[in-house]
């Protein structure tokens, strides 16, 4: 496949033009990852190196400086501060629900009302996450309330 | 304005509203009991009873915004509780509402203010729940949208020209 980047004027807008005969699943699945911004998160899994795709994540927690990534079952640590996270996957499903914590919105079964006006997401692995009152607005903001 | 001092004034409003309702009850209960046939009521009252609905709606500002415990949210509902009895009764003190050595006047009075607090929190909670059933509708939809958006089979191909495919 041959691929083409041409310069573009200051402040004309970026563009992705997609050549193709057909569109194919591979090629879906490419624009999907453009559309989505999905990337992976490399981590290390019993002494070997594998690959996360972000929309298998349930959520992030910083703990003592570290961050942690949370799938259905397994935990693994990553090498990135929760704010890189939050910027890199600002138009995606992840939202920030507290200081410490980065979910995504695809994981979530149901949210439920808390103490003091926060919530709580309920996630789909069984797992319980406080919303900060001060996050609850950007929630709302993502759903379109 | 910022959303989070936006939703404070409106919670600030609605506490003032419910309160006030609520101190009327109370004193139409209070004074049918204790000052029924005498001049307890007048004018002044009603001025009184707005302040203590203000006063008593400051104690909002207890719950901070910020990101705080489920432990020190429950340690502030009870310090809230403990706030709004003190104003009450020392209202009621400094305004010649009760006499204090009469203890069915007190007695009356906290279950009037464990009532209308009571009250008030339930109604908050009520309108927090629903809340979150509009949550609920608006993230089913959003993940309801995001599994046709982000399927590979069906929809994908189907509605290609909105990804500005150029055929």
């Amino acid at each position: 496949m041959k691929i083409t980047i041409q310069d573009i004027a200051p402040g004309e807008e970026e563009e992705i033009i997609i050549r193709c005969r057909d569109l194919d699943e591979a090629l879906l699945r490419t624009i999907h990852e453009l559309k989505t911004r999905r990337g992976k998160f490399t981590v290390t899994d019993n002494d070997k190196i594998r690959q996360i795709d972000a929309g298998e994540i349930y959520y992030f927690e910083a703990v003592d400086n570290k961050v942690f990534l949370y799938l259905e079952k397994d935990v693994f640590e990553v090498r990135y501060k929760l704010y890189e996270i939050e910027t890199e996957y600002a138009d995606t499903d992840f939202f920030r629900a507290s200081k410490s914590v980065i979910i995504n919105l695809a994981k979530v079964k149901q949210f439920a009302p808390d103490f003091g006006g926060r919530f709580e997401a309920q996630m789909m692995n069984g797992e319980r996450l406080m919303i900060s009152r001060q996050y609850v607005p950007s929630v709302k903001k993502r759903l379109g309330m | 304005m910022r959303e989070s001092v936006k939703k404070r004034m409106v919670e600030l409003l609605l506490t003032f509203c419910m309160v006030t309702t609520g101190s009327v009850f109370v004193c139409a209960v209070y004074n049918k009991i204790f000052w029924s046939g005498d001049t307890f009521l007048d004018g002044d009252i009603l001025w009184q009873l707005l302040a203590l609905a203000f006063v008593c709606s400051l104690g909002n500002f207890i719950h901070p915004y910020r990101e705080i415990s489920r432990r020190r949210a429950a340690i502030d509902k009870g310090l809230h509780y403990v706030y709004i009895n003190v104003v009450v009764l020392g209202s009621g003190y400094l305004f010649g509402w009760m006499d204090i050595e009469n203890l069915s006047m007190l007695a009356v009075m906290a279950v009037g203010i464990l009532v209308v607090f009571v009250t008030v929190s339930f109604v908050i909670w009520r309108l927090h729940a629903r809340e979150t059933e509009n949550l609920n509708r608006k993230l089913r939809e959003y993940q309801q949208t995001g599994e046709n958006r982000h399927g590979l089979s069906g929809s994908w191909a189907d509605d290609s020209h909105d990804w500005g495919t150029e055929q």
